[in-house]
Protein backbone atom coordinates (compact mmCIF):
# COMPACT_ATOMS: atom_id res chain seq x y z
CA UNK A 1 0.00 0.00 0.00
CA UNK A 2 2.71 2.43 1.06
CA UNK A 3 4.70 1.39 -1.53
CA UNK A 4 2.26 2.30 -4.25
CA UNK A 5 1.43 5.44 -2.87
CA UNK A 6 5.14 5.73 -2.89
CA UNK A 7 5.10 5.29 -6.58
CA UNK A 8 2.28 7.55 -7.44
CA UNK A 9 4.46 10.14 -5.89
CA UNK A 10 7.26 9.42 -7.53
CA UNK A 11 5.09 9.31 -10.76
CA UNK A 12 3.13 12.71 -10.28
CA UNK A 13 6.97 14.21 -9.25
CA UNK A 14 8.46 13.02 -13.08
CA UNK A 15 4.67 14.15 -14.75
CA UNK A 16 5.59 17.61 -13.67
CA UNK A 17 9.73 17.39 -14.13
CA UNK A 18 8.53 16.20 -17.35
CA UNK A 19 5.95 19.17 -17.86
CA UNK A 20 8.55 21.66 -17.02
CA UNK A 21 11.45 19.79 -19.62
CA UNK A 22 8.30 20.30 -22.48
CA UNK A 23 8.34 23.78 -21.46
CA UNK A 24 11.92 24.71 -21.53
CA UNK A 25 12.37 22.99 -24.89
CA UNK A 26 9.31 25.42 -26.17
CA UNK A 27 11.54 28.43 -24.91
CA UNK A 28 14.58 27.01 -26.70
CA UNK A 29 12.62 26.44 -29.53
CA UNK A 30 12.02 29.35 -32.45
CA UNK A 31 8.22 30.62 -32.48
CA UNK A 32 6.14 29.52 -34.73
CA UNK A 33 6.42 32.24 -37.21
CA UNK A 34 9.49 31.41 -37.29
CA UNK A 35 9.24 28.10 -37.94
CA UNK A 36 6.90 28.19 -40.69
CA UNK A 37 9.23 30.33 -42.51
CA UNK A 38 12.10 27.90 -42.28
CA UNK A 39 9.38 25.10 -43.33
CA UNK A 40 6.58 26.52 -45.08
CA UNK A 41 3.78 24.65 -45.45
CA UNK A 42 2.16 24.35 -49.16
CA UNK A 43 -1.09 23.49 -50.44
CA UNK A 44 0.63 20.45 -52.40
CA UNK A 45 1.91 18.66 -49.37
CA UNK A 46 -1.30 18.99 -47.93
CA UNK A 47 -3.05 17.57 -50.74
CA UNK A 48 -0.72 14.50 -51.04
CA UNK A 49 -1.42 13.72 -47.40
CA UNK A 50 -5.17 13.42 -47.80
CA UNK A 51 -4.55 11.53 -51.03
CA UNK A 52 -2.55 9.17 -48.81
CA UNK A 53 -5.34 9.50 -45.88
CA UNK A 54 -7.70 8.10 -48.42
CA UNK A 55 -5.12 5.33 -50.03
CA UNK A 56 -4.19 4.00 -46.87
CA UNK A 57 -8.06 4.04 -45.76
CA UNK A 58 -8.51 1.82 -47.99
CA UNK A 59 -5.40 -0.12 -47.95
CA UNK A 60 -4.68 0.35 -51.45
CA UNK A 61 -1.76 1.96 -53.66
CA UNK A 62 -2.52 5.36 -55.07
CA UNK A 63 -2.50 4.03 -58.64
CA UNK A 64 -4.97 1.82 -57.85
CA UNK A 65 -6.84 4.45 -55.94
CA UNK A 66 -6.64 6.38 -59.43
CA UNK A 67 -8.04 3.09 -61.23
CA UNK A 68 -10.91 3.32 -59.15
CA UNK A 69 -12.01 6.38 -59.57
CA UNK A 70 -11.49 5.77 -63.63
CA UNK A 71 -13.49 2.32 -62.59
CA UNK A 72 -16.40 4.03 -60.78
CA UNK A 73 -16.63 7.16 -63.18
CA UNK A 74 -16.80 4.14 -66.09
CA UNK A 75 -19.75 1.92 -64.38
CA UNK A 76 -21.43 5.62 -64.02
CA UNK A 77 -21.85 6.33 -67.47
CA UNK A 78 -22.32 2.19 -68.12
CA UNK A 79 -25.35 2.62 -65.97
CA UNK A 80 -26.58 5.56 -67.48
CA UNK A 81 -26.76 4.79 -70.63
CA UNK A 82 -28.09 1.38 -69.87
CA UNK A 83 -31.05 3.19 -68.19
CA UNK A 84 -31.75 5.47 -71.01
CA UNK A 85 -31.64 2.40 -73.10
CA UNK A 86 -33.65 0.41 -71.18
CA UNK A 87 -36.53 3.43 -71.52
CA UNK A 88 -37.24 1.72 -74.93
CA UNK A 89 -39.82 -1.37 -75.00
CA UNK A 90 -37.25 -3.26 -77.68
CA UNK A 91 -34.46 -3.27 -75.46
CA UNK A 92 -36.27 -4.56 -72.03
CA UNK A 93 -37.48 -6.86 -74.27
CA UNK A 94 -34.27 -8.40 -75.02
CA UNK A 95 -32.77 -8.13 -71.72
CA UNK A 96 -35.33 -10.00 -70.39
CA UNK A 97 -34.63 -12.69 -72.86
CA UNK A 98 -31.11 -12.61 -72.44
CA UNK A 99 -31.52 -12.97 -68.41
CA UNK A 100 -33.54 -15.69 -68.95
CA UNK A 101 -31.73 -17.68 -71.66
CA UNK A 102 -28.71 -17.12 -69.26
CA UNK A 103 -29.62 -17.67 -66.33
CA UNK A 104 -28.59 -21.74 -65.96
CA UNK A 105 -30.93 -23.15 -63.54
CA UNK A 106 -33.93 -23.20 -65.77
CA UNK A 107 -34.14 -25.22 -68.75
CA UNK A 108 -36.54 -23.46 -71.07
CA UNK A 109 -38.22 -25.50 -73.87
CA UNK A 110 -39.85 -23.54 -76.91
CA UNK A 111 -42.35 -25.95 -78.96
CA UNK A 112 -43.01 -23.81 -82.42
CA UNK A 113 -44.68 -24.51 -85.52
CA UNK A 114 -42.59 -22.21 -87.78
CA UNK A 115 -40.55 -23.70 -90.00
CA UNK A 116 -37.85 -20.83 -90.15
CA UNK A 117 -37.12 -21.73 -86.32
CA UNK A 118 -33.97 -24.69 -86.29
CA UNK A 119 -33.33 -26.72 -83.26
CA UNK A 120 -30.83 -25.74 -80.84
CA UNK A 121 -29.15 -27.53 -78.77
CA UNK A 122 -26.64 -25.81 -76.43
CA UNK A 123 -24.44 -26.84 -74.14
CA UNK A 124 -25.80 -27.08 -70.28
CA UNK A 125 -29.19 -27.22 -71.74
CA UNK A 126 -29.55 -23.26 -71.30
CA UNK A 127 -32.28 -22.99 -74.03
CA UNK A 128 -33.76 -26.01 -75.96
CA UNK A 129 -35.78 -25.30 -79.20
CA UNK A 130 -37.58 -27.92 -80.89
CA UNK A 131 -38.65 -27.41 -84.36
CA UNK A 132 -41.46 -29.58 -84.46
CA UNK A 133 -41.77 -29.59 -88.07
CA UNK A 134 -38.32 -31.59 -88.29
CA UNK A 135 -39.52 -34.02 -85.63
CA UNK A 136 -43.07 -34.21 -88.10
CA UNK A 137 -40.89 -34.58 -91.16
CA UNK A 138 -38.89 -37.62 -89.46
CA UNK A 139 -42.11 -39.58 -87.97
CA UNK A 140 -44.14 -38.27 -91.31
CA UNK A 141 -46.14 -41.74 -91.73
CA UNK A 142 -47.05 -41.47 -87.74
CA UNK A 143 -50.52 -40.03 -87.66
CA UNK A 144 -50.80 -37.48 -84.62
CA UNK A 145 -54.21 -37.54 -82.61
CA UNK A 146 -55.49 -34.71 -81.88
CA UNK A 147 -55.40 -33.00 -78.88
CA UNK A 148 -59.10 -33.34 -77.50
CA UNK A 149 -58.67 -37.25 -78.62
CA UNK A 150 -56.02 -37.86 -75.53
CA UNK A 151 -56.05 -40.23 -73.28
CA UNK A 152 -54.19 -40.98 -70.06
CA UNK A 153 -53.29 -44.71 -70.86
CA UNK A 154 -51.18 -45.55 -67.53
CA UNK A 155 -50.46 -44.51 -63.84
CA UNK A 156 -48.68 -46.41 -61.48
CA UNK A 157 -50.55 -48.31 -59.19
CA UNK A 158 -51.65 -46.54 -56.04
CA UNK A 159 -52.95 -43.17 -57.62
CA UNK A 160 -55.95 -42.37 -58.07
CA UNK A 161 -57.18 -39.19 -60.41
CA UNK A 162 -58.48 -36.79 -57.91
CA UNK A 163 -59.22 -34.03 -60.43
CA UNK A 164 -59.40 -33.09 -64.41
CA UNK A 165 -59.94 -30.18 -66.02
CA UNK A 166 -60.37 -30.28 -69.88
CA UNK A 167 -60.44 -27.09 -71.93
CA UNK A 168 -60.00 -25.75 -75.40
CA UNK A 169 -56.63 -25.18 -75.33
CA UNK A 170 -55.47 -26.98 -71.82
CA UNK A 171 -55.95 -30.18 -70.17
CA UNK A 172 -55.05 -30.83 -66.45
CA UNK A 173 -55.29 -33.84 -64.58
CA UNK A 174 -54.21 -34.52 -60.95
CA UNK A 175 -53.72 -37.89 -59.47
CA UNK A 176 -53.10 -38.70 -55.92
CA UNK A 177 -51.25 -41.71 -54.29
CA UNK A 178 -49.96 -42.75 -51.07
CA UNK A 179 -48.70 -40.43 -49.09
CA UNK A 180 -49.21 -37.18 -50.36
CA UNK A 181 -47.33 -38.49 -53.33
CA UNK A 182 -48.44 -36.68 -56.72
CA UNK A 183 -48.85 -36.84 -60.55
CA UNK A 184 -50.00 -33.61 -62.58
CA UNK A 185 -50.17 -34.00 -66.20
CA UNK A 186 -50.89 -30.90 -68.28
CA UNK A 187 -51.57 -30.91 -71.94
CA UNK A 188 -51.08 -27.56 -73.83
CA UNK A 189 -52.22 -26.72 -77.91
CA UNK A 190 -49.02 -26.46 -79.33
CA UNK A 191 -49.34 -22.71 -80.13
CA UNK A 192 -45.99 -21.33 -79.44
CA UNK A 193 -45.49 -22.90 -75.77
CA UNK A 194 -42.85 -21.76 -73.91
CA UNK A 195 -41.93 -24.33 -70.97
CA UNK A 196 -39.21 -23.71 -67.97
CA UNK A 197 -38.19 -25.81 -65.42
CA UNK A 198 -36.10 -25.86 -62.35
CA UNK A 199 -32.89 -27.79 -63.20
CA UNK A 200 -31.11 -27.34 -60.33
CA UNK A 201 -29.56 -30.15 -58.28
CA UNK A 202 -31.43 -32.36 -60.66
CA UNK A 203 -30.00 -34.48 -63.73
CA UNK A 204 -31.39 -33.55 -67.17
CA UNK A 205 -31.33 -35.45 -69.69
CA UNK A 206 -33.48 -35.96 -73.36
CA UNK A 207 -34.70 -38.77 -74.26
CA UNK A 208 -37.28 -40.30 -76.91
CA UNK A 209 -40.66 -41.34 -76.19
CA UNK A 210 -42.90 -42.75 -79.01
CA UNK A 211 -40.16 -41.29 -81.56
CA UNK A 212 -40.59 -37.65 -80.21
CA UNK A 213 -37.59 -35.85 -78.38
CA UNK A 214 -38.38 -35.38 -74.44
CA UNK A 215 -36.87 -33.32 -71.89
CA UNK A 216 -36.33 -35.40 -68.41
CA UNK A 217 -35.83 -33.35 -65.50
CA UNK A 218 -35.07 -35.84 -62.57
CA UNK A 219 -34.19 -36.02 -59.28
CA UNK A 220 -32.93 -39.07 -58.22
CA UNK A 221 -32.96 -38.82 -54.58
CA UNK A 222 -36.36 -37.21 -53.98
CA UNK A 223 -37.79 -39.16 -56.61
CA UNK A 224 -39.51 -36.18 -58.56
CA UNK A 225 -39.60 -35.60 -61.73
CA UNK A 226 -40.51 -33.41 -65.11
CA UNK A 227 -41.10 -35.10 -68.38
CA UNK A 228 -41.80 -32.87 -70.96
CA UNK A 229 -42.67 -33.81 -74.60
CA UNK A 230 -44.14 -32.38 -77.70
CA UNK A 231 -45.25 -32.44 -81.31
CA UNK A 232 -46.89 -30.46 -83.53
CA UNK A 233 -50.50 -30.40 -82.10
CA UNK A 234 -49.78 -30.30 -78.50
CA UNK A 235 -47.20 -29.87 -75.47
CA UNK A 236 -47.26 -32.97 -72.68
CA UNK A 237 -45.91 -32.05 -68.89
CA UNK A 238 -45.67 -34.33 -66.77
CA UNK A 239 -45.13 -33.78 -63.33
CA UNK A 240 -44.90 -36.80 -60.61
CA UNK A 241 -43.61 -38.36 -57.59
CA UNK A 242 -42.79 -41.48 -58.68
CA UNK A 243 -39.86 -43.80 -60.05
CA UNK A 244 -38.28 -42.79 -63.65
CA UNK A 245 -39.38 -45.70 -65.25
CA UNK A 246 -43.07 -44.97 -64.64
CA UNK A 247 -42.61 -41.16 -65.31
CA UNK A 248 -41.73 -42.13 -68.73
CA UNK A 249 -44.23 -44.64 -69.28
CA UNK A 250 -46.65 -42.79 -68.03
CA UNK A 251 -45.82 -40.48 -71.24
CA UNK A 252 -45.18 -43.51 -73.41
CA UNK A 253 -48.76 -44.31 -72.87
CA UNK A 254 -50.51 -40.81 -73.17
CA UNK A 255 -51.95 -41.44 -76.96
CA UNK B 1 -22.83 -1.22 -55.89
CA UNK B 2 -23.70 1.81 -53.71
CA UNK B 3 -21.75 1.13 -50.80
CA UNK B 4 -18.82 1.05 -53.24
CA UNK B 5 -18.82 4.26 -54.71
CA UNK B 6 -19.58 5.69 -50.59
CA UNK B 7 -16.59 3.96 -49.20
CA UNK B 8 -14.87 5.92 -51.73
CA UNK B 9 -15.92 9.24 -50.17
CA UNK B 10 -13.41 10.34 -47.46
CA UNK B 11 -15.24 10.96 -44.46
CA UNK B 12 -15.02 14.75 -43.47
CA UNK B 13 -14.05 14.13 -40.27
CA UNK B 14 -10.71 12.68 -41.01
CA UNK B 15 -9.83 15.09 -43.72
CA UNK B 16 -10.27 17.67 -41.26
CA UNK B 17 -8.08 16.52 -38.57
CA UNK B 18 -5.72 16.35 -41.28
CA UNK B 19 -5.90 19.62 -41.82
CA UNK B 20 -5.87 20.44 -38.87
CA UNK B 21 -2.80 18.34 -37.93
CA UNK B 22 -1.02 19.42 -41.22
CA UNK B 23 -2.01 23.56 -41.24
CA UNK B 24 -0.95 23.70 -37.27
CA UNK B 25 2.11 21.18 -37.09
CA UNK B 26 3.65 20.61 -39.94
CA UNK B 27 6.29 23.78 -39.32
CA UNK B 28 6.62 22.26 -35.78
CA UNK B 29 7.42 18.79 -37.20
CA UNK B 30 9.77 19.74 -39.66
CA UNK B 31 11.80 21.91 -37.27
CA UNK B 32 11.75 19.09 -34.93
CA UNK B 33 13.05 16.43 -37.17
CA UNK B 34 15.71 19.49 -38.59
CA UNK B 35 17.09 19.58 -35.22
CA UNK B 36 17.99 15.93 -36.08
CA UNK B 37 18.70 15.98 -39.53
CA UNK B 38 20.61 19.38 -39.57
CA UNK B 39 17.91 20.95 -41.72
CA UNK B 40 18.30 19.34 -44.66
CA UNK B 41 15.30 20.05 -46.43
CA UNK B 42 15.16 16.92 -48.23
CA UNK B 43 15.94 14.90 -45.33
CA UNK B 44 12.80 16.77 -43.44
CA UNK B 45 10.70 16.48 -45.75
CA UNK B 46 10.71 12.73 -45.79
CA UNK B 47 11.13 12.06 -42.13
CA UNK B 48 7.57 14.53 -41.90
CA UNK B 49 5.98 12.81 -44.31
CA UNK B 50 6.73 9.44 -42.27
CA UNK B 51 5.78 10.84 -39.23
CA UNK B 52 2.19 11.90 -41.61
CA UNK B 53 2.01 8.58 -42.28
CA UNK B 54 1.81 7.12 -38.35
CA UNK B 55 -0.09 10.05 -37.78
CA UNK B 56 -3.16 9.10 -40.97
CA UNK B 57 -2.66 5.06 -40.18
CA UNK B 58 -3.62 5.83 -36.26
CA UNK B 59 -6.07 8.56 -37.14
CA UNK B 60 -8.91 6.96 -34.78
CA UNK B 61 -6.06 7.51 -31.68
CA UNK B 62 -5.43 10.98 -31.98
CA UNK B 63 -7.71 13.91 -30.26
CA UNK B 64 -7.43 17.02 -32.05
CA UNK B 65 -9.14 19.05 -29.21
CA UNK B 66 -6.27 19.11 -26.99
CA UNK B 67 -3.56 21.26 -28.79
CA UNK B 68 -0.78 20.37 -26.28
CA UNK B 69 -0.71 16.66 -25.87
CA UNK B 70 -0.98 16.82 -29.49
CA UNK B 71 1.93 18.96 -30.06
CA UNK B 72 4.17 16.92 -28.12
CA UNK B 73 2.97 13.48 -29.89
CA UNK B 74 3.54 15.09 -33.13
CA UNK B 75 7.20 16.78 -32.37
CA UNK B 76 7.67 12.84 -30.70
CA UNK B 77 6.45 10.93 -34.01
CA UNK B 78 8.51 13.64 -36.12
CA UNK B 79 11.91 13.05 -34.17
CA UNK B 80 11.55 9.40 -33.98
CA UNK B 81 10.63 9.10 -37.84
CA UNK B 82 13.74 11.36 -38.15
CA UNK B 83 16.28 9.27 -35.91
CA UNK B 84 14.42 6.37 -38.19
CA UNK B 85 15.69 8.30 -41.06
CA UNK B 86 19.46 8.95 -40.33
CA UNK B 87 19.51 5.37 -39.45
CA UNK B 88 18.44 4.23 -42.66
CA UNK B 89 20.37 6.37 -44.44
CA UNK B 90 23.42 5.84 -42.20
CA UNK B 91 23.61 9.26 -42.31
CA UNK B 92 26.78 11.39 -40.00
CA UNK B 93 23.80 12.91 -38.12
CA UNK B 94 24.33 13.71 -34.02
CA UNK B 95 22.25 12.02 -32.39
CA UNK B 96 19.42 13.48 -30.74
CA UNK B 97 20.89 14.17 -27.30
CA UNK B 98 23.66 16.01 -28.66
CA UNK B 99 21.54 17.90 -31.01
CA UNK B 100 19.12 18.60 -28.10
CA UNK B 101 21.90 19.72 -25.92
CA UNK B 102 23.59 21.77 -28.78
CA UNK B 103 20.31 23.53 -28.97
CA UNK B 104 20.11 24.41 -25.27
CA UNK B 105 23.48 25.63 -25.04
CA UNK B 106 22.92 27.31 -28.54
CA UNK B 107 20.26 29.48 -26.59
CA UNK B 108 22.37 29.62 -23.49
CA UNK B 109 20.08 27.78 -21.64
CA UNK B 110 22.71 25.48 -19.10
CA UNK B 111 20.35 22.36 -18.15
CA UNK B 112 22.51 22.98 -14.99
CA UNK B 113 21.12 26.32 -14.42
CA UNK B 114 17.51 24.59 -14.47
CA UNK B 115 18.31 23.31 -10.69
CA UNK B 116 18.31 26.31 -8.27
CA UNK B 117 18.07 24.17 -5.16
CA UNK B 118 19.04 20.89 -4.42
CA UNK B 119 16.03 19.06 -3.57
CA UNK B 120 14.48 16.51 -5.41
CA UNK B 121 12.00 17.95 -7.77
CA UNK B 122 15.17 20.23 -9.31
CA UNK B 123 16.98 16.43 -9.40
CA UNK B 124 14.56 14.84 -10.87
CA UNK B 125 14.37 17.71 -13.54
CA UNK B 126 18.27 17.78 -14.12
CA UNK B 127 17.47 13.80 -14.52
CA UNK B 128 15.41 14.48 -16.92
CA UNK B 129 17.34 16.78 -19.44
CA UNK B 130 20.60 13.62 -18.77
CA UNK B 131 17.89 10.86 -19.72
CA UNK B 132 18.57 9.40 -22.79
CA UNK B 133 16.04 10.95 -25.59
CA UNK B 134 14.41 7.24 -26.04
CA UNK B 135 13.25 6.88 -22.68
CA UNK B 136 12.36 10.47 -22.21
CA UNK B 137 10.03 10.33 -25.30
CA UNK B 138 7.77 7.29 -24.07
CA UNK B 139 7.99 9.28 -20.69
CA UNK B 140 6.36 12.08 -21.64
CA UNK B 141 3.81 10.03 -24.09
CA UNK B 142 3.07 8.09 -20.73
CA UNK B 143 2.67 10.75 -17.85
CA UNK B 144 2.61 14.01 -19.87
CA UNK B 145 -0.05 12.56 -22.77
CA UNK B 146 -1.50 9.96 -20.85
CA UNK B 147 -1.17 7.69 -23.52
CA UNK B 148 -1.27 4.29 -23.42
CA UNK B 149 1.46 1.92 -23.69
CA UNK B 150 -0.17 0.06 -26.82
CA UNK B 151 -0.61 3.06 -28.28
CA UNK B 152 2.97 4.81 -27.62
CA UNK B 153 3.79 1.33 -29.42
CA UNK B 154 2.04 1.90 -32.24
CA UNK B 155 3.09 6.04 -32.82
CA UNK B 156 6.51 5.10 -32.45
CA UNK B 157 6.68 1.81 -34.24
CA UNK B 158 7.90 0.10 -31.36
CA UNK B 159 7.09 -3.37 -29.91
CA UNK B 160 4.46 -2.92 -26.43
CA UNK B 161 7.44 -4.64 -24.52
CA UNK B 162 10.11 -2.28 -25.56
CA UNK B 163 7.82 0.56 -24.68
CA UNK B 164 7.43 -0.59 -21.47
CA UNK B 165 11.09 -1.53 -20.78
CA UNK B 166 11.68 1.63 -21.41
CA UNK B 167 9.32 3.23 -19.30
CA UNK B 168 10.65 1.13 -16.27
CA UNK B 169 14.38 1.99 -17.42
CA UNK B 170 13.99 5.66 -17.64
CA UNK B 171 11.79 5.63 -14.22
CA UNK B 172 14.81 3.46 -12.82
CA UNK B 173 17.20 5.64 -14.08
CA UNK B 174 15.53 8.39 -12.48
CA UNK B 175 15.42 6.68 -9.34
CA UNK B 176 18.63 6.20 -9.43
CA UNK B 177 19.89 10.03 -9.92
CA UNK B 178 18.13 10.32 -6.46
CA UNK B 179 19.25 8.05 -4.83
CA UNK B 180 22.76 9.24 -6.18
CA UNK B 181 22.04 12.79 -4.23
CA UNK B 182 20.88 10.45 -1.19
CA UNK B 183 17.13 11.29 -1.76
CA UNK B 184 14.34 9.98 -1.76
CA UNK B 185 10.39 9.95 -2.56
Amino acid sequence: MFKNVQEEVFEGLITSALKEYIAYQDVCMPSDEEMEEMYPPSKKKLKKYLRMAKARKYNVSLPVLYLRRVAVVFLVLVSVTFGVLMTDGEVRASVRNAVVKWYDKYVQISFSESADESETNETNNFVETTDVSEIEQENENEEIPDMKDLKIGYVPDGFELLSSTELENTKEYMYMGQNDSCILINIYSSDNTEIAMDNEHTDYEEICVNGNEAYLVYDATEQIGTLILGNRKYTVMINADCEKADLIKIAENIK
Amino acid sequence: MISYYLSLVETEEDKEKIEYIFNTFNSFMSYTAGEVLHHNKQDVEDAVQNAMVVIIENLKMIDTTDYQRLRNLCGIISKNKAKDYCKLKDNQAASLDDTTLETLSSKELNPEGIVLQNDTYEILVKAIYDLDEKYRDVCILKYVNGYKEREIAIFLDLPPKTVSTRIFRGKNILREALRKEKLHV
